[in-house]
């Protein structure tokens, strides 16, 4: 009997690892291309711009990125006292520049107004321009986590270290606005060679270590000092990391945009999920024409960066309370780049 | 009286025919009864020891004199009761008395007096509707009426008096009749391999004659012939069988009838709404089958002693009781165990107690995924029930129901819902004519959402207060016998949400928003009337108020414009109890059956009702933590009209029964949602909502086979319901403004249901589920937000996810089923989802990493077989 017990037992838990997710072709029979907007006006002229373009056919995962300019005959910002920047298409891209950058000013509120050659007028709802907030630090902390790790063939569920890396700021206190963090790195990994002359020292650029949009609203910490997770890295190998975080703050408004597409793209279609719909920004027509349908949102920003090295195994020194444990470093022949092939050999700035 | 005589009523229903040659002399009489049976429609009830003293006749034999044939010149006899029933019974019975009588030995004074009674099931406690008293002395039967009560004049004397059932063993009694009789017997089950026909609840062609439309029975004993899921028989999952009546999918809450939402299903449990029929996400429901007596389904012609609901009424009732002995029952599962006890703890006092508890961790810690090792999840309900008969005419009976829910996927978030229901029912018969049932029921509902990420650890909590009156009223006299009439008061209380931080270190600022509170009424009468042989009507009116309570803070918007938060303008705020919105409505419900020829009739019906509650969810599916809302100044109630045609007709003597049934509902104020509604913490709900209107409309088909080795039943539906969302403002128009399916518009359905039983222990039973896949809202095409792909959705609901199919099978071996045994049980091994079709649930896209192109993925909840096995047992 308890080897017919056992063998139910089994069979039933396969519903956990059956009761599955899994990539399928979906036909999707309509395509529509909409108007696009993705403006944003902050104190960084380089990162001011607008895009302006019509949106491109869905592929599963095939980035198709053949995106069209719109034409217009005027695209400019202004504020609530009718002060303009004008933008300015660049050829060839969807990027609309500012042709006289004016510095922006925290507190005043800004609206986006452009008009298509066929006519037709858009403009977006003004929104306040937040103050700028600079990190304070960056700090660490080690921590375990479950992993399922392939294991001879097998999979079997192992704990792994980590180190969760915060941003610490202090919030300035002036109304309700969103933050947005940006977290890249640059990771430093050892391999191991028989020859004397091996580069065996990789330098590879992780793109965002936190995995998805970062975003919080400052809802409940306004005039206070406040930590937040901005990414994690493993603490499987011993090579140091460059974290590089660019901090933005943008106003409620756009907040809210934002963190519905954050909900869109941790949707994973269960129970607790919204039902799909089509997100809509602060984008207006001026015709009030019901079967115009603009995409996007116009967003204003006040940004600033933060960079720290941190030590992995001073980290690891730090918590030795914690099961580390260590990968192998790979086995090369001359360079590292034979395995980490993104990777460059050369020290990049926060090592040298 | 010299020799006793036990008569064993065996109702014969067989499909398959006999080699004759062979036969015993029992199989001979079977299959010459069913012949027999299948001719007239005449059931014939004998004692299978008397079958030597009866002639044999030829096999080929198939005139309607069958029973003269196999009586003549034989010690036997028979009387026909009703013509529904033919006893064949010795002779001597009959002659003797009539010898006495004869011999002036019959009553001195010549009076008559009345015997009445109850017959109740021991294996299911319940009592039995349909089952027969017959006296051969007498030559008379009578049939226990639908609350398994009978009556009958009887002159004065002694007599023989057999109780039968179908399926029960046949019990004898001497009944000395000198004055007014009251009775209460109790049938067991019966241990001969004929007797496998389930106990038949009412009429045996109720299902024709009556002028119920879409009302559907489900006793407890039909509900163990379903192949188990996860090990557990289930209400829900049978309601799921009936035509007209879906699901989006394993794992949602509630179901769907004739195109109405979750929250148009008035679900009770002895008389009181539950707000969350289900535990584990659907997967069980809230009713334990050890509990449980019947379920009954209204999807057409609601009864206007109902209300408050657009789409159905499941009406569950738990069983009482054993008054006689203690019997406990239970069984035990992987996945969940139950117990159960009951008996008699005075001569009018019995109680029933279960309980049941789920334990799937100790499975899922077991498999190597690091979410699940983190996961758990578990359910525990109980259900109480004490029954009191203070005299002959007054009786008390208090249901209690208790469950809760945890679940946590993942190491962060945790939900945890529970039930707390209780109901307290006095029925009492004033004089002669008039009965009521008088019910204050309390039903609690909450939820809590647990967030454990510091510093924003937080939990977000709701809750449902309900408060109910209802006393109900029936006449039994002969003007105006089945009038009915009541009210009901109910009331309302919705915590709309509240957050509160759960350590001393979370920055969670403590959030409430305001509660609503409102006193729902009604009053009803109902009256059936028979115009002639043929026609017959059933006439119900209901009257339903509606009134919104303060203490309420309610926003004024800038007129001209969508409901934004930036644009209210004002606040009007009400003092506690202060009426702030008012709604009413006549609600007509008629029914109309004519008969077509012995076994066929036409019936139809129009009903409206109207709908003071509204469950806010704009996720895949509903959910244990969706949101209920009462009506409002912005919120107007949910009305329908149904209008529905319907033929019906029963075959070979009732044993098959056929309806097709066609509906139209028209839907007015249906609550939609706006694209990116937020309905949780939302101090401004109304500026998510929006107001609709809709329809739906279907047919459906039904062919059931009661009885035989194998039985079961054949459903389609074809249904459509539409909604559409118009208003002068873009900001709240849905699908600009066009008609748009519901979540749960699946136009197809079929439904298959088999048992077979071929051995006395053995039975196997199969069911088979298709329906055309749920709409699902898809990618239009892709656009760049500072590096972040979005999909870019088309219209609400235009696509669909494939179609659904699903067989399950299950066999079930029973143990010792002798009478005399005390304890008996019984082992069943079920397979769901046989051939492993991963069903989707939904579909949905989801980028790898930040700033690449979603991927479209499939949701499959149970995408594999699941075994299971289940030890059941009974003890007295």
């Amino acid at each position: 009997m308890r080897k017919v017990v056992l063998i139910f037992a089994l069979l039933f838990a396969s519903i956990f690892v059956n009761s599955c997710i899994d990539e399928v072709v979906i036909p999707i029979s309509e395509f529509s291309s909409q108007l696009v907007v993705d403006g944003w006006y902050g104190n960084l002229p380089e990162n001011t711009r607008i895009r302006l373009y019509y949106s491109e056919m869905y592929q599963s995962g095939v980035l198709n990125p053949g995106y069209r300019q719109a034409n217009v005959t005027s695209l400019y910002i202004q504020d609530l006292n009718g002060q303009r920047m004008n933008f300015v298409p660049i050829p060839n891209s969807i990027d609309f520049v500012p042709q006289n950058y004016i510095d922006p000013v925290p507190g005043m509120s800004y609206q986006l107004v452009f008009q298509l050659t066929n006519g037709e007028s858009f403009s977006s709802d003004f929104e306040v321009m937040p103050p700028t907030v600079v990190l304070d630090s960056i700090s660490e902390t080690a921590f375990e986590r479950l992993e399922v790790i392939m294991s001879t063939g097998v999979n079997i569920t192992q704990t792994r270290t980590f180190v969760n890396i915060f941003a610490n700021f202090t919030d300035p206190g002036i109304g309700d606005f969103g933050y947005m963090f940006m977290t890249s790195g640059i990771s430093e990994d050892f391999t191991f060679s028989e020859n004397d002359n091996c580069a065996c020292t990789c330098y590879t650029r992780v793109p965002n270590i936190f995995n998805r949009m970062n975003l919080l609203s400052n809802e409940v910490f306004q005039n206070k000092s406040y930590q937040h997770s901005i990414g994690s890295i493993p603490l499987s190998s011993l090579g140091r990391f460059a974290v590089e975080t660019s901090v933005r703050t943008i106003s409620d408004n756009n907040l809210r945009y934002l963190m519905k597409i954050d909900e869109q793209q941790k949707n994973t279609g269960s129970i607790f999920d919204t039902a799909p719909f089509r997100i809509k920004g602060n984008i207006r027509t001026q015709t009030n024409s019901r079967n115009t349908i603009v995409l996007g949102n116009f967003f204003v920003f006040q940004e600033s960066n933060f960079e720290k090295l941190i030590s992995r195994s001073e980290i690891r020194a730090a918590s030795l309370d914690l099961e580390h444990k260590l990968d192998t470093p790979p086995l090369v022949g001359g360079t590292c780049t034979e395995f980490y092939r993104d990777a460059t050999t050369v020290p990049p700035t926060p090592f040298r | 009286m010299k020799k006793i005589l036990t008569i064993l009523f065996l109702i014969v229903i067989n499909g398959f025919a006999f080699a004759q040659n062979e036969q015993s002399q029992v199989e001979f009489f079977k299959d010459l009864v069913y012949r027999y049976e299948s001719k007239t429609g005449i059931r014939v009830l004998f004692h299978t020891n008397d079958l030597s003293g009866l002639n044999k006749i030829s096999y080929s034999d198939n005139s309607d004199d069958i029973l003269d044939k196999i009586i003549a010149n034989t010690q036997f006899s028979y009387f026909i009761i009703g013509n529904k029933y033919a006893v064949i019974y010795p002779k001597r019975l009959r002659e003797d008395y009539q010898k006495r009588r004869t011999n002036g030995t019959k009553s001195k004074s010549g009076q008559a007096h009345k015997v009445t009674g109850i017959i109740r099931d021991n294996e299911s406690k319940t009592l039995l509707p349909g089952a027969l008293i017959t006296i051969p002395e007498l030559e008379l039967g009578e049939q226990a009426d639908e609350k398994g009560e009978f009556s009958a004049t009887l002159p004065e004397g002694t007599y023989i008096a057999y109780f039968s059932s179908l399926g029960k063993e046949t019990d004898r009694k001497i009944i000395r009749v000198y004055q007014d009789l009251k009775l209460d017997v109790t049938l067991f089950e019966s241990t001969s391999e004929l007797e496998m026909v389930t106990v038949t609840d009412r009429a045996i062609d109720y299902n024709v004659k009556s002028t119920s439309m879409g009302l559907n029975r489900v006793s407890i004993e039909e509900l163990k012939l379903l192949p188990p899921l996860l090990g557990e028989v289930d209400v829900m999952k049978g309601m799921l069988m009936l035509p007209g009546v879906t699901t989006v999918g394993e794992g949602a809450s509630g179901f769907n009838v004739r195109g109405g939402g979750v929250d148009q299903n008035l679900i009770l449990m002895d008389g009181v709404p539950v707000f969350n029929p289900s535990h584990m996400f659907g997967f069980f429901s809230i009713f334990n089958q050890d509990a449980i007596k019947e379920a009954d389904l209204f999807k057409g012609d609601i009864p206007a002693k109902y209300g408050g609901r657009l789409s159905s009424v499941l009406d569950v009732k738990t069983k009482s009781g054993n008054p006689k002995k203690w019997v406990g029952e239970g069984g035990i599962g992987l996945l969940s165990s139950r117990l159960g006890i009951n008996g008699p703890i005075s001569k009018n006092t019995q109680i029933m107690t279960t309980g049941r508890y789920a334990y799937p961790d100790w499975i899922m810690h077991r498999i190597p995924n690091a979410q699940l090792k983190v996961s758990s999840t578990y359910f525990y309900d109980v259900n109480f029930r004490i029954d009191h008969q203070l005299n002959d005419k007054n009786g008390l009976s208090l249901s209690l129901y208790k469950s809760q829910d945890y679940f946590r996927f993942g190491s962060d978030t945790a939900y945890t819902w529970q039930s707390d229901l209780a109901s307290l029912k006095w029925n009492s018969i004033w004089g002669e004519n008039l009965a009521s049932d008088l019910t204050l029921g309390y039903s609690g509902y909450k939820y809590s959402v647990l967030g454990e990420i510091p510093p924003l650890d937080f939990e977000l909590l709701s809750d449902i207060q309900y408060l109910g009156l209802h006393h109900d009223f029936e006449w039994f006299g002969e003007k105006f016998e089945g009038f009915e009439f009541g009210y009901q008061v109910n009331q309302y209380l919705m915590g709309m949400g509240e957050l509160n931080p759960i350590s001393q270190n979370s920055l969670v600022i403590p959030r409430s928003i305001q509660s609503e509170r409102a006193i729902e009424s009604g009053i009803f009468a109902q009256y059936p009337i028979k115009i002639n042989n043929e026609l017959e009507a059933q006439l119900g009116l209901r009257y339903s108020g509606f009134f919104a309570l303060g203490q309420r803070d309610v926003y004024k918007y800038e007129e001209g414009a969508a409901r934004e938060i930036e644009r209210i303008q004002d606040t009007i705020s009400y003092r506690k109890g202060e009426v702030y919105q008012r709604y009413s409505g006549w609600e007509p419900r008629v029914a109309l059956r004519y008969n077509v020829g012995e076994n066929g009739s036409l019936k139809a019906s129009i009903n409206r009702s109207i709908q003071y509650l509204h469950l806010l969810s704009n996720n895949f599916a509903s959910a244990p933590v969706d949101l209920w809302k009462l009506s409002d100044n912005y919120v107007k109630p949910q009305e329908s009209w149904q209008y529905a045609l319907g033929a019906y007709r029963n075959f070979d003597h009732d044993r098959i029964e056929t309806s097709f049934e066609v509906y139209y509902k028209d839907f007015q104020s249906l609550l939609e949602y706006r694209d990116g509604a937020q309905l949780i913490l939302n101090p401004a709900l109304e500026t998510s909502l929006v107001m609709g209107r809709g329809h739906a409309y279907g047919g459906e088909l039904l062919v059931k086979k009661k009885s035989g080795k194998l039985n079961g039943w054949v459903s389609y539906a074809f249904s459509r319901t539409m909604r559409i969302i118009e208003s002068e403002f873009e900001e709240e128009v849905v699908n600009q403004g066009n008609y748009f399916p519901a979540n749960w518009d699946q136009p197809h359905d079929l439904n298959v249901l088999l048992n077979y039983k071929p051995l006395r222990r053995v039975s196997f039973s199969a069911t088979f589920n298709y329906r055309t896949g749920r709409p699902i809202t898809l990618p239009s095409s892709i656009y760049n937000i500072d590096g972040s792909i979005v999909v870019d959705y088309q219209e609400r609901n235009q696509a669909r996810i494939p179609d659904y199919h699903r067989l399950d099978l299950g066999v079930t071996f029973d143990g010792n089923q002798k009478r005399e045994s005390h304890y008996k049980s019984n082992i069943t091994i079920a397979f769901y989802n046989v051939y492993a079709r991963r069903n989707p649930f939904s579909w949905f896209f989801q980028p790898d990493m930040a700033g690449s192109v979603p991927r479209s993925y499939r949701l499959a909840v149970i995408g594999t077989i699941i075994p299971s096995i289940t030890y059941n047992f009974t003890f007295r």
